[in-house]
């Protein structure tokens, strides 16, 4: 426990360090990524220890200035859930120190900012109360508030971090609502001392609610999702990652910590994680088909992962209540494992994407192109993440999804009417999703890395600084190593992983899985090697007389224009036009009536269905109706004191009047 | 001890119904004299009362009244003009908050003040009172005059439920006061000097709230 | 060791496939047609000669038909043929199965984008569509035929098919046969939804995105695209001829019938059917998807 507290001091310090540190260019990205780096560091012994040894430490800390005490509890979900963190973490900060290099704002207050949102997420996966999770939860929210505005000039990232703001303050809320109300039945503010046993299932459930909003909203939650295709765009790019890596994974990891283990309403949240899943699956990615904006897909793609884990969830709790504890294991361990795989592609990703806005100051995809020869580290990568995000073999994508469509196959054999609705749903849903994936990153890992430059201008681009290629490789890397790591990492953390999900007497089934998966690996890989020997025979002896210096095939047409390529909106267009209902498509053009057509303009406007359609609407109508409430706000300071004093005097004579 | 408690309302009466700054806080220095006065008659010559006391009067009695009254030369304001509510009927206000201060302690048996109830009594006054001149005086100096009445108040009021805790946060008051006041001072040299007025009624004009209304009418 | 020389005997068969349907619809245009065996010489001739890359290019290019290849190659590992069993089987491999074929088409799909040509994005942009919705069809025939075997690998699944089986459950695994066969189509791109023969960019999916390709890699793909059609056609006889023998040699005799037989069926389908406007096609394929999940409903109201 202590390791941890080390771990934490370090990280803090280091934040504190690089913002004393003044004008100089190095070091206050030295501290970060120092501190970063040291602080996982300490966090890997932890975790390793603690599913090694199967300890769990514990702590207990009197803060000042907090009624209670503050304690921290590493259990095997929240050991879990600080992998992520850990490995991002310092890699975020090595990119960020490139990605920064050519802002000639100061960088001290970022890093402070940076590290203090580590900090405060790793605190919230070890909180053993709530009064400690709030805090946290808090402080990422501040942190990750302030690293969104790092760009303060752009009004844009402005008001993204201001809907982020709200939508977080919502969310905490309704999480303060959950917490008091648990709290006030126990009489205890620790977490080991909420239960729901004793209440009606109607209670039960309104209090899922409650935290599903609160939770929900960070973990990017259908319809709660709105806030995340602004917000993580708008951060630079290595927060982007650290935000759609990590930060969505709290909102998921409070989720599991309350509601995954048994309660009286188990199946009914299955279901409503498994349709619900469903639902921000298949609206984030078909969003993502529509976007335009580099960063903005990326970020409906995590919405859309996070409703691939909710689905894995809600099916293994609803196999655990249907006791099938094979299908629930292979369900939950696929659900875990794409938090982890997910935090390392899509860090990969928004890295890659940051490179992008690095070399050539946009992240529109129609304006982009060819760039995999101009920086073609970062083009690997960005295809090798994309590939791990399709959940092509031999990524670590394909590990998580190959347990969740496992558990989907298997249910299916000891099926009733309910259970095949769950397979099919499960599995036609995975498999859709999977589809778009496919099409989604083919999209912008081709349009933007293959092909020419779609504007007509060859747009200058900037080299990439060492540290952001080193950590892309770093993170491809990981690609590949989570993936032949998978079985290790389910052998070692899976039992006591499901103890704590209320599934145990698993070992036996443990080993097959781990089993299969290396039997998976094994396959993938040797596909691997085969294509990379294949490749190098035929590069190295049947290469002799190939040509490669001329033009595509123009199909006849003398004048082909780097314009007339396929472009990103015209590659997802048939997909989109399926399911032409979902997206907030506004198209403004005028049409051509005129024989001699003069200059027209067409534009596409992207909006979020949700936005439009659930959201809004009620907040419109609550704007409406405290309008005249705005009379009381009219900046006058007297009458401000006079509320006050008003307030106060009225207080004070009703409870003294009454006693 | 009731005698400094009743002049002490009666300062604060005086200053409802008085509209010259001079005065005011001439009466504003006069009360932490009163106050550093009662903490020793109170709290008995222990060396914290002392130290309490020997503040009290140095700072509210001294340094706080002279930094007003620069800042009250240096803006050239000599008279509150146009309060929102008139002396008078300021003054007969403040005549219901002592009644209202009265009824309050008689109500409240569970606290059974340790001196007198006169001084509780005039401790409640004196928050009104501050708070009521904050709200109807649109003087940033008086407004700040009125912030030190409310915070004399409750300096009585932990005077007069008397423990060795409420020195120490008194103290603590104290000296975040002498920096409010402090800073205010400066600030309303500054505002001044900038806006040629120090009407904190007008300075919505800063708020960047846009008001919906106000957003039509124009 | 008897699977692996099935399969090696598949890999070696799998260009005839294309000829066979060729031949048919050569009959009924009333035509003489091309060899039977006439993509063996385009793949031999193009083995001899060079490539030729655009200078857009990138490595994916170069890469992609060795990948493409490979993992065809290795899909065919996991697939059974003639004896029923494969060469590597596991529980669930079904998914590394589909997993494999998205590898191709994401290959194949960056290898179109690569090229930076209107013609072969608009192809990349159709395959990978219409693979999407291919996915979940194949799924739901999986699920119902995972259900009516209670197995959870391609050679369990289909070592339980069996002729009791198709007494037990006829309506529903001909519904199987039926949504499979739809996916078969689309992934291979023939009529009803891609025309593989016409030279009208717009009309094609699979050969427009091969375009730019020449020499050794052009016969790369070439022969994968036919062994991904083999393997398709592979698992479609399985299901249809459910009939265990006990000489191998006669397993792969009715085997190969069986393929040869498919390869006919696909050819007067494409002979007698007009090319699905491509507005239509989501519909099918979306149709195929459902008539898996029917054949499930089915199966569950008998059990």
């Amino acid at each position: 426990m202590d390791l941890f507290i080390y771990a934490i001091v370090i990280i803090v310090t280091g934040g504190f360090l690089s913002s004393l540190s003044g004008r100089n260019a190095i070091l206050p990205s030295v501290f970060a990524i120092g501190s970063n780096l040291f602080g996982a560091i300490l966090v890997f012994i932890l975790v390793f220890r603690h599913f090694a040894a199967d300890q769990s430490f514990a702590g207990n800390y009197d803060l000042f200035l907090l009624s209670g005490p503050v304690t921290f509890r590493i259990d095997s979900l929240s050991a879990f859930f600080m992998i992520p963190c850990a490995i991002l973490a310092p890699i975020g900060a090595l990119f960020g120190r490139g990605y920064l290099s050519h802002s000639k704002e100061r960088t001290n207050n970022h890093w402070f900012f940076y590290n203090l949102l580590v900090a405060s997420m790793l605190s919230l996966f070890v909180a053993g109360n709530a009064i400690l999770f709030l805090i946290s939860w808090e402080f990422m929210t501040v942190a990750a508030f302030m690293l969104t505005l790092h760009d303060d000039r752009l009004s844009s990232s402005k008001n993204a971090a201001w809907l982020f703001f709200a939508a977080s303050h919502l969310s905490t809320g309704f999480l303060f609502l959950f917490f008091a109300f648990l709290a006030s039945k126990s009489g205890s503010f620790d977490f080991n001392s909420f239960s729901y046993t004793g209440l009606g299932s109607r209670s039960v459930l309104i209090l899922f609610l409650l935290s599903l909003t609160g939770f929900g909203t960070k973990a990017g939650f259908f319809p709660f999702h709105v806030w995340l295709p602004e917000a993580h765009p708008a951060a630079p790019s290595h927060v982007s990652a650290l935000m759609s890596g990590v930060m969505i994974k709290t909102g998921i990891y409070g989720l599991v910590r309350f509601w995954v283990p048994t309660s009286s309403v188990s199946e009914m949240i299955g279901w409503i994680f498994l349709v619900g899943g469903l639902i921000s699956g298949l609206f984030a990615i078909i969003n993502a088909l529509a976007c335009d904006e580099i960063k903005k897909v990326l970020a409906y793609s995590s919405v859309e992962n996070a409703g691939i884990i909710f689905m894995a969830l809600g099916a293994g709790m609803l196999a655990r209540e249907w006791q099938m504890p094979t299908v629930s294991a292979f369900a939950f361990i696929g659900a875990l494992l794409h938090v982890l795989n997910h935090a390392i592609f899509k860090g990969l990703l928004f890295m890659g994407a940051g490179s992008l806005l690095f070399a050539c100051d946009t992240g529109k995809l129609d304006r982009l192109g060819g760039l995999m020869k101009r920086i073609p580290v970062a083009g690997t990568c960005f295809v090798i993440a994309s590939m791990a995000i399709s959940a092509l073999p031999p990524f670590n994508g394909f590990i998580s999804e190959f347990l969740i469509f496992s558990a989907g196959l298997r249910s299916i054999v000891s099926a009733s009417q309910s259970v095949a609705f769950m397979s099919v749903i499960l599995l036609c849903g995975l498999a859709l999703i999977g589809g778009l994936v496919l099409i989604c990153f083919t999209r912008i890992a081709g349009l933007v890395f293959l092909g020419e430059t779609r504007s007509r201008e060859v747009p200058e681009v900037v080299a990439l600084p060492a540290g952001m290629k080193w950590s892309m490789i770093i993170l491809a890397l990981f690609c590949l190593g989570a993936a032949l790591a998978s079985p290790w990492i389910v052998s070692l953390s899976a039992e006591s992983l499901l103890s704590r999900l209320s599934l145990s007497e698993q070992a036996s089934e443990l080993d097959s899985i781990s089993r299969l998966l290396l039997k998976v690996n094994l396959f993938s890989l040797s596909l691997l090697v085969t294509v990379m020997i294949f490749y190098l025979i035929r590069k190295k002896v049947f290469s002799g007389g190939d040509r490669s210096d001329l033009p595509t095939w123009d199909c006849g047409f003398a004048k082909p224009d780097n314009r007339m390529q396929y472009s990103a909106s015209s590659f997802s267009r048939p997909a989109l036009e399926l399911f032409s209902g979902v997206k907030a498509q506004e198209v403004k053009f005028s049409e051509i009536k005129a024989y001699y057509p003069v200059k027209e303009r067409l534009k596409v406007e992207q909006g979020d269905g949700a936005m439009k359609y659930i959201i809004s609407p009620p907040i419109r109508w609550l704007d409406r109706l405290l309008l005249p409430l705005r009379a009381l706000q009219h900046g006058r300071l007297h009458s401000y004191i006079a509320y006050l004093a008003i307030t106060l005097l009225a207080l004070l004579i009703w409870k003294v009047g009454l006693s | 001890m009731n005698n400094i408690a009743a002049m002490l309302a009666l300062s604060c009466l005086f200053f409802l119904g008085s509209g010259r700054l001079r005065l005011s806080i001439r009466m504003a220095s006069f009360q932490g004299v009163l106050l550093g006065i009662l903490a020793l008659v109170a709290g008995g010559l222990k060396p914290s009362i002392i130290v309490l006391a020997v503040s009290s009067i140095v700072l509210k009695g001294i340094l706080l009244p002279w930094l007003l009254r620069r800042a009250m030369n240096s803006t050239c304001a000599r008279r509150e003009i146009e309060p929102f509510v008139s002396f008078s009927a300021s003054v007969l206000s403040g005549l219901a908050l002592l009644a209202l201060a009265q009824w309050l302690v008689n109500r409240t048996e569970l606290l059974t003040p340790i001196f007198s109830p006169v001084m509780l009594t005039s401790a409640y006054f004196m928050v009104f009172t501050g708070l009521f001149i904050l709200v109807t005086r649109k003087k940033a100096i008086t407004q700040t005059l009125g912030f030190l009445v409310m915070e004399n108040g409750v300096y009585c009021a932990g005077l007069s439920l008397g423990s060795e805790l409420s020195m120490l946060i008194e103290l603590g008051i104290l000296l975040d006061i002498f920096v409010g006041i402090f800073l205010m001072g400066i600030m309303i040299f500054h505002i001044d000097s900038e806006f040629e007025h120090i009407d904190t009624d007008k300075f919505n004009d800063l708020s960047d709230v846009i008001l919906q209304t106000g957003g039509e009418k124009e | 060791m008897k699977n692996m020389i099935f399969m090696l005997f598949v890999l070696l068969l799998a260009p005839i496939m294309p000829g066979i349907i060729n031949k048919v619809k050569a009959f009924f245009a009333g035509k003489k047609g091309l060899p039977v065996m006439q993509l063996y010489f385009d793949i031999f001739r193009l083995l001899r000669k060079k490539s030729n890359y655009s200078k857009t290019t990138t490595w994916l290019t170069r890469i992609a038909p060795h990948s493409v290849f490979a993992a065809t190659v290795f899909l065919c590992l996991l697939i059974p043929f003639a004896g029923k069993e494969s060469v590597v089987s596991f529980n669930a491999d079904f998914i590394l199965a589909v997993y494999l074929l998205a590898l191709v088409r994401f290959f194949l799909i960056m290898a179109a984008i690569d090229a930076g040509s209107s013609f072969e994005g608009m192809g990349a942009s159709r395959e990978a569509f219409y693979g999407a919705l291919a996915e979940p069809a194949f799924f739901s025939g999986l699920l119902a035929l995972i259900f009516a075997t209670g197995n959870l690998g391609f050679s369990d699944v289909f070592n339980g098919v069996t002729p009791s089986l198709w007494l037990q459950y006829p309506a529903p695994l001909a519904l199987v046969v039926c949504c499979w066969f739809i996916v078969l189509l689309v992934e291979n791109s023939r009529i009803p939804f891609d025309d593989p023969n016409t030279h009208l960019e717009l009309t094609m999916i699979h050969e427009v995105m091969i375009l730019d390709y020449s020499g050794k890699d052009l016969a790369m793909l070439e022969y994968s695209a036919a062994l991904k059609l083999t393997v398709f056609a592979s698992l479609l006889v399985n299901l249809l001829l459910p009939w265990q023998f006990a000489s191998s040699l006669m397993a792969a005799a009715v085997f190969t019938f069986g393929l040869l037989l498919l390869a006919v069926v696909i050819g007067v389908i494409e002979s007698t059917f007009a090319r699905l406007r491509l507005i239509q096609i989501p519909k099918v394929l979306l149709g195929s998807g459902a008539l898996g999940i029917i054949a499930l409903v089915i199966m569950l109201s008998g059990k």
